[in-house]
Parts: structure tokens; sequence; C-alpha cells
């Protein structure tokens, strides 16, 4: 153990660039190298992958780390390779044909593998896990597992019996927002007893975050707020949308309105444009992204100042992910949520789902029905059925998880119209007690927004661009000649 | 993009809408090959290969609600007086292409993808910058630059890369400045990601659609340099060319039939069905007619036949014989490409 400390620091200082540990960073870290498995609740921002990183390049094997969307594998495989790690690789269901074959092959030579749930429930997969030393199996955004029905991937029920195929290698779960209840649901549905299981949870609450909420009279004057908002604020900020079309549209608005770059991001822009908004926003060349809250944004910049709701987002947990983007340097940023009457109804669209009668999914599962008569949602539901969960089950659980989901609206919506102080509001919401309270808390509590000493983005930075495209050229090879 | 679409359709001739569609999207049936043929458009196929069908017909109903357009109960459109006037109006903001001759030489998305990561490898090189996130594409492309880039590793590879680019950029630059200005602000490296769509329509202040078919324009023109010079880009970019603007099979039931097999004969060895030899050889009268002994395909004397039974233009005809007659067909198709104008 005392070569590991030594080494800890060594890894923290010399790998990472980091002085000290970040709060329940090292208790994590340590439950780890004591071969324990491991829930680990630390809010977004709090330095998540370098809890399975660090112990990476202390254990002979291969890290496993599991992650439910492309976009945030894409996230963390860029960050290693800023650090300059190579034997990394992304297994998920772009990789096809003689190249998924090539790659494993030879996973054993990756100290980093990232998977999608469904790509590790593959048989071939699992044969050729088999053939390597796993030295840590993570499960990023955890709350998936728990997360029983449509708005997530069913395939994270499977990852109780894919650990054990693994041969039960040790275990970290991760995640941001997890209720007492939702953390218990983790352990029962990966058949971890809780009494084996280090449990690490750090307070949701970022106290650098000041929250707000602005009412508006319809969506005119909710453009209108926008804009004045950005004005105020400049960047590094993000913008978040119900639609891509309207993140593009807002983008384009936005781009023609300040004297700001603005960029739309979402799973509509190609994966070359999306590296490009990315870079720019990462050196300060584009101050606005405008996302949508469905795609998980691959964006790690510390410095982000305010991020605003143009539309609700689903639930709280899925708001405090978000605006989670926002100050990470810990210096004092903003969230702000656009409200007008009405809005829920977007939002109850986007996650209504229509059950089938359990006589048609029963027709469907014994094959006298083609599984297209489920509707848009048939490959979710003919997952469950394939999955041996009875009709009347599926039924059930999926109108249970309607009445979830407009309970968690309605939980929601009660954080907008609150009096109160909001941030009491959400951390009693995540079963927790404010312990101190920031001086910059909420719009509640302070009485004028505008005093939240925001600092508005240094000089804009242009993007490096010439007519002269022989220079350009030039400089872009490192040319000196002329 | 929606009254750029206005370009791609006639006052004249009716043109189908879903042919224009297939063909920016790069779907290669013989029928949309032949359509596009028949209506100019060709050069135009894979020219915006992410086209969605939700934005596409929504530009076609927006161009038909300010009756700019008219389209019939086949699904076939034709420009208005308005529309006529209009896009007339817009010509000096549409981007005219200058290399969409080479349209069948590379899959534009494609090439791109991998011109970006290897000048993205090379210009971190030539910084000595080890530590970078480089664009992430398939597995297989990412090793293919890597390969390359072994290959070509010397004390001059980023002087030779340098040199070939900048051959290239002034070769397009002499064709219209603003392809060397986009396509080297577009590229990925040291300290810079390069510009997005949005960015180069805003700096060479040209619409959206434009831009893209501006790029596309980029890259078939480097898809040619690649294919005649010599250099490092060659040997990046060449693998990704095609040599015929046939497809694979198709040049191969050419290959046949020229040595003298019959379209039974070259089914039978290449164990497919009569019509899919039929449609390669309609295939390669569209695509490549010098190509095709017309003599032996569509001798005078059937010519003469069909001549009595089709007058007129030939995009007008329909075909009179039996339904379940392939090679009437087929005969009746080719004259119709024959006459439609490609060969004279």
């Amino acid at each position: 153990m005392i070569d590991y400390e030594k080494k800890i620091n060594q890894l923290l200082h010399d790998q990472f660039g980091f002085a000290r540990f970040r709060p329940g960073q090292e208790e994590t870290i340590r439950a780890v190298l004591d071969h324990r498995n491991t829930l680990a609740v630390l809010p977004t921002g709090a330095g998540k992958s370098l809890l399975y990183q660090l112990p990476g390049y202390l254990f002979a094997g291969t890290v496993i780390i599991i992650s439910p969307l492309i976009s945030l594998m894409q996230d963390q495989v860029d960050r290693l390779h800023r650090q300059g790690e190579s034997a990394v690789v992304m297994l998920n269901g772009q990789l096809v044909g003689p190249e998924r074959r090539r790659v494993l092959g030879q996973l054993g030579r990756f100290r980093f593998v990232f998977i999608s749930p469904e790509m590790l429930a593959n048989e071939t997969v699992l044969a050729a896990f088999a053939r390597v030393k796993i030295s840590l199996l993570v499960v990023d955004e955890a709350h998936c597992i728990s997360q029983w029905g449509p708005d997530f991937r069913p395939e994270y029920l499977l990852l109780k019996e894919i650990r054990h195929r693994l041969g039960d290698p040790r275990t970290l779960l991760l995640t941001a927002t997890a209720t007492p209840a939702v953390r218990q649901d983790i352990l029962a549905k990966m058949g971890l007893a809780a009494s084996d299981v280090a449990v690490i949870v750090q307070s949701v609450d970022r106290s650098n975050i000041f929250l707000a909420v602005k009412n508006t009279t319809g969506q005119a004057d909710k453009q209108e707020e926008l804009l004045a908002l950005v004005n105020k604020y400049q960047g590094p900020g993000v913008i978040y949308f119900a639609s891509r079309k309207l993140a593009s549209q807002m983008a384009a608005w936005l781009t023609s309105k300040t004297t700001l770059n603005v960029a739309a991001y979402h799973a509509g822009v190609t994966a070359v444009e999306r590296f490009r908004i990315q870079e720019q926003f990462m050196n300060n060349q584009l101050q606005v992204i405008c996302a949508t809250s469905a795609f998980g944004m691959g964006i790690d910049k510390n410095d982000i100042r305010y991020v605003i709701h143009f539309h609700l987002p689903s639930n709280l947990e899925n708001y405090l992910q978000e605006i989670g983007r926002a100050g990470r340097d810990g210096k004092q940023s903003i969230a702000i949520l656009l409200y007008s009457a009405g809005d829920e109804l977007i939002q109850r669209q986007l996650t209504t789902i229509t059950v089938p009668p359990v006589e048609i999914l029963a027709q469907v599962k014994q094959g006298k029905l083609a599984p297209a008569v489920l509707g848009e949602q048939a490959d979710l539901f003919s997952f469950y059925l394939q999955h041996n969960f009875a009709p009347a089950q599926i039924a059930r659980a999926f109108n249970r998880r309607q009445q979830q989901l407009e309970r968690e609206l309605q939980q929601l919506l009660a954080y907008v119209h609150s009096d109160g102080c909001r941030r009491e509001y959400i951390l009693h919401y995540f079963g927790e007690n404010l312990r101190a309270r920031p001086s910059y808390c909420c719009d509640n509590d302070e009485a004028d927004i505008d005093e939240v000493p925001i600092e508005t983005s240094l000089s804009t930075h242009p993007t490096d661009t010439t007519a002269d495209w022989a220079s350009q050229l030039r400089r872009l090879l490192n040319i000196t000649e002329r | 993009m929606t009254e750029s679409m206005l370009r791609f359709f006639s006052y004249q001739q009716p043109r189908r809408i879903r042919v224009v569609e297939n063909v920016l999207k790069s779907r290669r049936t013989v029928a949309n090959l032949f359509w596009a043929q028949q209506y100019g458009i060709l050069p135009w196929l894979g020219a915006n290969r992410r086209l969605s069908r939700a934005d596409y017909d929504h530009a076609i109903a927006s161009l038909v609600e300010q009756e700019l357009l008219r389209v019939d109960e086949e699904k076939q459109a034709l420009l208005t007086e308005k529309g006529v006037a209009v896009l007339e109006n817009k010509r000096p903001q549409l981007y005219e292409p200058s290399f969409y001759a080479w349209f069948w030489l590379a899959n534009t998305s494609r090439l791109m993808e991998r011109l970006l990561l290897a000048v993205q490898v090379v210009s971190e090189y030539s910084y000595h910058q080890r530590k970078y996130v480089p664009l992430q594409l398939p597995y297989s492309e990412m090793q293919a630059v890597k390969q390359w880039f072994r290959q070509n590793y010397s004390p001059t590879v980023v002087k030779h890369f340098y040199d070939d680019l900048h051959r290239f950029s002034a070769a397009i630059a002499s064709e219209d400045e603003k392809l060397a200005v986009d396509f080297v602000n577009m590229l990925v490296g040291h300290g810079t990601a390069g510009w997005t769509l949005e960015q180069a329509g805003q700096y060479l202040q040209m619409p959206l659609t434009e831009v893209g078919f501006l790029r596309h324009d980029e890259m078939l023109a480097l898809a040619a340099y690649a294919a005649k010079l010599t250099g490092p880009l060659q040997q990046l970019l060449g693998p990704l060319l095609n040599t015929s603007p046939l497809t694979h099979s198709a040049q191969l039931s050419l290959g046949s039939y020229q040595r003298g097999f019959t379209i039974g004969q070259i089914a039978k060895q290449r164990r497919l069905k009569e019509n899919t030899v039929r449609e390669h050889l309609l295939e390669a009268a569209i695509m490549t007619p010098d190509q095709l002994k017309w003599e032996q395909l569509l001798p005078a004397q059937l010519r003469d036949q069909l001549s009595q039974q089709y007058k007129g233009a030939a995009t007008g005809w329909h075909y009179q014989g039996p339904a379940n007659d392939n090679q009437g067909f087929f005969e009746f198709r080719l004259y119709q490409i024959y006459q439609g104008g490609k060969h004279d």
C-alpha cells in the first residue's frame, strides 16, 4: 500500500497534471485499489474519469468502460488521447466487419476499452473478452440500470449477467445523480449485496452555479430574453433546446443578432463538423453552443459560464446533469431555465409512449403478428419480449414508467414555480440537506439576478481565417520559407 | 436550400422529383441514372449525400406553395414562369461547379475525411505535437492514414506534402479563387479545426447548400488531381478512387459482352439473372456510351423498327410492348438512350 501511495500521487501529478484530489476521488480510488466493488455518486464535473483512469495505470490488464452513448465514449477517448494515451479503443455498432475482428483479436493490447452495453452482450465479443485479463469493469452512467422503461437502453438490464460471464471482475459503478432509492436499485439490479459494496456519495450541490428561472410570455418573448442573456453573458455558454431543428435555427439567429460565434451541436451534425465545433469551443473561437438535451455532448470544458434551457428538461436529474457542465473550474456560473406557460406540453410529447395492449404483445411474442405492429417503439418492446418478460409485466412496467415520467415532470414544474430556495428544493429531491448557502444561491433568495458576478467572456477570439490561402497553408504545415 | 433546388427543374421538361432527390443522394439505379442523364443532371450524382427526405420534401412543398414549382399527380415537377424568374434572379448566388464531370470518380465524403485526418497528422507532426485529439473516423480509415504516414515518414515528409497540397490549391485557385480559399481553410491541423459549413458560408457569403456543392467540387477536383499526378496525395487517396464510371459488376458484364458473349451466356457464367445483365448494359449505355458496340446491341434494322413506334422527344415515350417482355423493354430503353442525345 505504501508503494501504491507514492505511485498514486506521482500518477496524479505526472500523468494527469493535478496537485491534489477533488472531493470523493481519493476515497473511490482507494476502494477500487482495495479490490472492492464500488459505487461512486459524484456530481457532474467532479472528475469521474480519473476514478478508473488512474487505477488503469496501476493494474495489469484491461479496463472495460461501459457507456450508453457514443458521444460520451468519444469524449473519454478524446481526453485520453490528449493525455498521450493511445492504447484506447471504442467498441460500438459503428465498428463492423474485418475491423471489428481485428480489434477483438487484439483486445489485450488496449489499456482502456470503451463499449456499449449491447455490444458487450454479443457472444463473439464476450468470447473475445474471455481471453483478456480484465482489471476493472466500469459502468458509466450507472443510473441507467435503474431507469426501467422506454427512455433508456434496456441492455443495461443485462449487465448483471454479462458481469458474471466476464468472471465477476471488480466493478466500479459511476453516476452523477442518484437518489437513495435509485442507489439501492442499481446494486440490486447488478446483483451486488449492499454490504459488499463501497458507496461513496458526494453532494449533488454545485455551489458555484447560481440557479434561476425566467418566466416569459411566449416564444417571441423567450427568444428576446435569450438574446439579452447571451449578449449579457457572452460566453462560453451552452443553450439547450428540445429539437435539432430549433437548435440549428437559433444558432443561425444568434449568429446574425450578436457579434458572437454560435454553432448548433446535435446528432444531425456530421462527425467532422462536430469535431470542428468541439475544438473551436475548447479554444474559445466559438462562444456559444446550441445543443439538444437528447444528445450527450462530448465537450469537457472547464470555463463554461452559463447553461440556459430554452425548453424544459425531462426531469431534475437531467437538469442537474446538463447545468453541471457550467463552472467546472469552480468560478461563479449561472443556470437559467426559460419558461413560458405550456412548455410542459412539448416535454410530455417527447416522453409519451403508447403502450400496446397486452393481447397484441402476446401475439407478437407467439410470432402471430410482426413486431412492426408495436409502433414506433417496436424494437424496445421486442427487446423485452425476447428477454422473456411477460406481456402483462411489460405493459404494467411501461404504464408505471409513464406515470413516473409525469411525476418527474411535475416535480420539475414545481421547481420552476417554486418561490422558495431552488437549491434547497433540488437537494431535498436528492435526499440531501443544504449545509451552507453560497453567497449567490438562486433568484428566489437573491433579489437581483444581475448582481451575480459572472465573468463575461474575454475578448472574442476570432476563428483563424484568411483569404490568403497560400499563407494559411504555410502556417498549417509550419513552412517558414516563401 | 429551398430556392437553390429550382436549378434542377425545367420550364419545358417535366422532371420526377424523386429522381432529383435520388441523384443528389447518389442512389444508382439504372432508372435514376437514365432520367438524370435525360434531365442533364447526371453530374450532380452524389452532390448532397446527406440530404434527408424530410428536408427535401419540405423544400419542394415550399416551392410549390410559393408557386415557383408545379408538381403533377405523377410527382413530376415543372418550373412556373415565376419560378423561372426567381431562378434567373438567384443565378449569381448559385454555385457553378467546375469539376462535376468527374462525379463518378469518388465518394467525396470519404475522400474529405481521409484528407482531413492526414493533413491533421502531418500538421501536428510539423509542430512536433504528439498529444492531440485526432479526428475520429472509422477504425479502417484511421489505420489507412497511419499506414500512409508511416510509408511516407522521412525528414522531407512535411515539405513533400506541402508541395503537393500547394500545387493542387494553386490549380483550383486558377479555376476559382473561392475553391482554394475554402479548401485550405476547411483543413484541420495544429491550432485550427477548420471552417464549419456555416463559417465558410459566412466568410464566402454563400448559402449553406451552395457551400456543400462547393466542397463537393473541391473534392472531385482533388480526386481528379490524385488520379493523375503522383505524390503523397495520390498515395493517400488513390485507393478511394473509382477506375470507371461503372460499378464493378457492370464492368465485368460489359467485358464479357464486348468479348462476344450473349446476355444469356453472361448470365449463366456470372450466375446472374438475365435482367441484371441487361441493367448492366443499360448502365454502360448511359455512363460510357462510347464503349458500347451499338451496332451489335441495337442494329440499324431494330432502330428503324423502333423509330416507327416511338416518335418525338425521347423523354416523352412510354413503353408500348407487353409488360413481361424484358428484352423488349431493354431494347426500348436502349433506343431511348440512343435517341436521347448522349450518343450522336
